[in-house]
């Protein structure tokens, strides 16, 4: 049963987490904004609405790829310290794998449909990809290496590690797809990017890992660098970190895929490596 | 051989306008470019037409609505020019303002939607905010906020209440402040300048050989403009400098709207210390003999040229427009070729276009184009 209550309170925080996205984004820029439920009552509408099959693209695939995305998603929750479930000794690794997967699963929907938009949003993503999975399997691997352990520990290594926490706040933001890095679904340019012969059933399921993912990477950046003691210090670091995505993606113009891929390995990386090396001969 | 196809419109979320691109890809660089217009087609020509020349004005003023002012200030010199009217001191001020403030609104706009076009929303919403104190000067001024018919035969239908003066200098007032925000903003933010500096260039010799106007010209170094070599309305009075910049790509076009931007601030609060107790309209008697005229105005995107036959009756015999757009769009191939295409919405917005205004008709019978004479067309509808 405690299953069933951590997916659906993380489901309902991703959820929430996103609407916090909209409507404090939504303040900055002057606005009004969404209510804070309003990704709940547009995931509730997505699954009574119609889905279109297009002629040439892969059904089947997108929507089993849509579940698993889901799925793979909600294990990450699993093996989060403060929930435990997934609590064995080489968890990291399955952590990797489980993130990596969530990415992969967009490129692939992009790919099983034979619309231009979304092979260049898939081809954008999966380049985009390249470029800021490795900064962050570095990150998670230097942290294991430093605890000597392939398990998921909190730590609040952000005394040691600034610059790295910098990094990692990057990265999430390209990982979430908001801007600077949203590129892979530029609306201007390829509309929807990979979701956009998605729909119905579906496109809820993809909203509802987009949700997900930002739950995830913020508290995954509050376990890594601030190590919460408690419930309630978790979610102070997280409205801490959520604030500062919210605050780049209003504050930012979208790079072009080249720009942002430059930045993530030439300014980003760079960060990481700085971190390491100053730490090394301390 | 070209990679892929990627089409760009005509119902398309970065180009609220009915234009078709086919853009041929290679990876992400833009290979070749098939453009096509005429969606949205209104026959607004041909039915000003059969109006008389009172009720066409606010037809004129329906072609855009972005720039109405512009049309009906121009259709209206033209008709002024075929009567040999002189219109009032007061209607010319009134008549500079409303331009101005238009100008204000259009680049306003412009610049918020290259903001939206970049993926920078929040440059969207600060332009259209700062937009709205434009629009209620213009409404404290016309009554009305967007297709303002200020303008008619003679002069200006309404006269501005004096109390009212004081409250459009305050709001531009408060207004060049905000600009000169949005100046720093679009001059100083690194990723903005990443994206618009040094793409999409026009040299000068370019600018000469594909007749551009308006903003894009001056971007490139040719200080065209129809508000310094015609001098029409009170413009002959007024000090104000034409924004040139050398370099013709987005980063110049853009610098040269935001200064135009503070040029009609200062013109508009030069002109409403200009305004002084008088007539707003002379009213003259509408017998039309066979006559033409052209007449053009510096709109917002440009050089708008308006030409007017009369015949003896009161309605126009044939009525041309040229808005600046379509003068414009000739060098659309040239600057999308080779760019990739995360630029192309920056790039075409960075023209500027209005596509409603340019659309034109084409006939097509048995799979070719053809030419016929108006006659002919007008038989057809």
């Amino acid at each position: 049963m405690v299953i069933i209550e951590v997916i659906f309170t993380s489901i309902f925080l991703g959820f929430i987490y996103e609407g916090i996205v909209r409507k404090v984004a939504a303040r900055m820029q002057n606005r009004i904004g969404p209510p804070i439920w309003q990704p709940i009552i547009d995931f509730v509408k997505l699954l009574s609405k119609e889905r279109f099959e297009v002629e040439g693209s892969n059904h089947t695939l997108i929507t089993f790829i849509s579940i698993l995305s889901v799925i793979a998603l909600l294990s990450v929750v699993f093996i989060f310290p403060l929930v435990g479930l997934l609590n064995f000794k080489w968890n990291f690794i399955l952590l990797i794998y489980l993130l990596v997967f969530s990415t992969a699963s967009f490129i692939i929907v992009g790919f099983s449909s034979p619309s231009p938009y979304t092979i260049v949003g898939s081809t954008r993503e999966a380049i985009l990809f390249l470029a800021y999975d490795l900064p962050m399997i570095i990150i998670l691997l230097y942290f294991a290496m430093n605890y000597k352990s392939l398990q998921l520990l909190p730590s609040n290594l952000i005394l040691f590690f600034p610059l790295m926490f910098i990094s990692f706040i990057g990265i999430t933001q390209a990982k979430l797809g908001l801007p600077p890095f949203n590129i892979s679904e530029a609306d201007q340019e390829i509309t929807a990017g990979y979701l956009t012969e998605c729909s119905g059933f579906e496109l809820a399921m993809f909203n509802l890992a987009k949700s997900l993912r930002i739950f995830i990477m913020v508290s995954l950046a509050t376990i890594l660098f601030f190590n919460p003691t408690s419930i309630l210090m978790f979610f102070v670091y997280s409205s801490i970190i959520l604030f500062v995505v919210i605050s780049l993606r209003v504050a930012l113009a979208r790079f072009r895929i080249d720009q942002g891929f430059r930045f993530l390995w030439l300014f980003l990386l760079p960060l990481i490596f700085i971190d390491i090396i100053k730490v090394m001969f301390i | 051989m070209h990679n892929m196809m990627i089409p760009f419109g005509p119902a398309h979320p970065a180009l609220p306008e009915p234009v078709h691109l086919k853009l041929f890809l290679e990876g992400e660089y833009i290979m070749g470019v098939d453009f096509s217009v005429g969606y949205n087609h209104k026959g607004i020509e041909r039915a000003l037409e059969d109006m008389e020349f009172a009720k066409s004005i606010f037809m004129a003023g329906r072609i855009c609505g972005i720039c109405s002012s512009a049309h009906t200030t121009c259709f209206t010199q033209g008709v002024e020019k075929l009567l040999d009217v002189q219109i009032p001191q007061k209607a010319k001020v009134i008549r500079t303002i409303v331009f101005e403030l238009e100008r204000l609104t259009s680049h306003l706009l412009w610049l918020g939607m290259l903001g939206h076009e970049m993926g920078f929303d929040t440059l969207f919403m600060l332009a259209f905010r700062e937009r709205e104190y434009v629009l209620d000067s213009v409404e404290l001024i016309t009554g009305k906020r967007v297709v303002h018919d200020a303008n008619t035969i003679g002069g200006v239908r309404r006269d501005i209440p004096p109390e009212n003066i004081k409250k459009v200098n305050k709001n531009l007032g408060i207004l060049k402040d905000k600009v000169e925000y949005l100046q720093n903003l679009v001059k100083k933010d690194p990723i903005i300048k990443k994206r618009i500096v040094g793409v999409g260039n026009i040299d000068k010799d370019d600018v000469e050989k594909l007749c551009l106007v308006g903003p894009v010209a001056r971007a490139s170094g040719v200080p065209y403009d129809i508000r310094k070599t015609d001098k029409y309305l009170i413009y002959n009075d007024l000090n104000f400098k034409v924004v040139t910049q050398k370099d013709g790509d987005c980063f110049a076009r853009a610098v040269v709207r935001v200064q135009e931007m503070l040029e009609s601030i200062r013109l508009a609060r030069q002109a409403l210390t200009l305004i002084k107790p008088g007539p707003i309209r002379n009213k003259p008697a509408m017998t039309f003999t066979e006559k033409e005229s052209i007449s053009r105005v510096e709109a917002p995107r440009g050089e708008l040229i308006y030409y007017i036959r009369s015949n003896n009756t009161n309605r126009p015999a044939r009525v041309k427009v040229r808005t600046p757009t379509y003068a414009n769009l000739m060098c659309l191939n040239k600057i999308l070729l080779g760019n990739s295409l995360a630029d192309v919405p920056v790039l075409i917005s960075s023209l500027d276009p209005c596509l409603c205004c340019t659309d034109r008709v084409t006939i097509v019978r048995n799979g070719k184009e053809e030419i016929i004479k108006l006659e002919d067309l007008h038989g057809h509808h």
